[in-house]
């Protein structure tokens, strides 16, 4: 690999199409986690601010810039997406800086039946008016783990984050529940 | 039961897990009579109507909260962050 990191292999099957629903893996994205140390979430934000052109969201959202993403997963926490580990390095005076590409299997779930679909899933307001574009929750889909991340409006579309180790648990629920 | 995670918004409360009335104190249970450090370990006052507990939030953003909430009713009035609150 030319710019020096190893992408994952994909940790999902595959998914057949449904009508109106399209699940399909995102394989070989950069995810880093990015925890501000003890008090210094203020300059983690003016950091991230000058480096990579980002505002840093406050609570749980999903803020894109032009080559990167920041999920809000927790008080000071955030998954950075899109950019290698190594392009947060001004980052790592104020925060933690982990490479976790390896360690989580990404879903993207797009079209008007990925909503209805996740609404037998997750037990929180899928709504557009309580869950729009940019909306994130870190919650539960059958007793396993997920960070749910609302990316498009119209189509719905949706990215679901999952700790590699469960993504089969997952998927074998996905394949039931999609009939 | 749903608690208003102040990070997360409300939730389902198999999300968390309950870690007992809040504050905590350390235990004093070196140089007292074993009952009193029995009790001082394993009794607990689970006084009936309104009460703050901690809960962790495992299941969402991994944070303890402070949770004030009636053990009768189990009416959730609020919670917030537990850091920073002692």
């Amino acid at each position: 690999m030319s710019d020096g990191w190893t992408r994952p292999a994909p940790a999902f099957p595959a998914f057949p199409p449904r009508p109106g629903l399209a699940v399909e893996e995102i394989v070989g994205r950069s995810i880093v986690t990015v925890v501000a140390r003890a008090g210094q979430e203020a300059a983690l934000r003016a950091v991230v601010e000058t480096a990579l052109g980002v505002l840093l969201p406050e609570g749980p959202r999903r803020v894109a810039g032009q080559e990167i993403a920041f999920i809000g997963i927790g008080p000071g926490k955030w998954l950075a997406i899109g950019l290698p580990v190594a392009a947060l390095a001004p980052l790592a005076d104020v925060a933690a800086i982990v490479d976790q590409s390896g360690a989580y299997g990404v879903l993207s779930l797009t079209g008007a039946g990925a909503r209805r679909l996740l609404g037998r899933a997750v037990a929180i307001d899928l709504d557009d008016a309580a869950f729009g574009a940019g909306s994130v929750a870190t919650t539960i889909i059958e007793h396993v783990g997920v960070t749910l991340v609302r990316t498009a409006a119209t189509p719905p579309a949706y990215e679901l984050y999952v700790v590699r180790s469960y993504a089969r648990s997952l998927a074998h629920w996905l394949h039931e529940t999609m009939g | 039961m749903r608690i208003l995670c102040p990070y997360c918004g409300e939730r389902d409360a198999h999300e968390f897990s309950i870690r007992g009335e809040a504050p905590m104190t350390r235990p004093v249970v070196i140089g007292v009579p074993m009952a009193e450090a029995v009790a001082a370990l394993h009794d607990r006052r689970n006084p009936p109507g309104r009460t703050r507990e901690f809960w962790y939030h495992g299941a969402g953003c991994r944070s303890w909260l402070l949770v004030d909430r009636d053990l009768r009713t189990h009416e959730v009035f609020g919670a917030t962050l537990a850091s920073g609150a002692f």
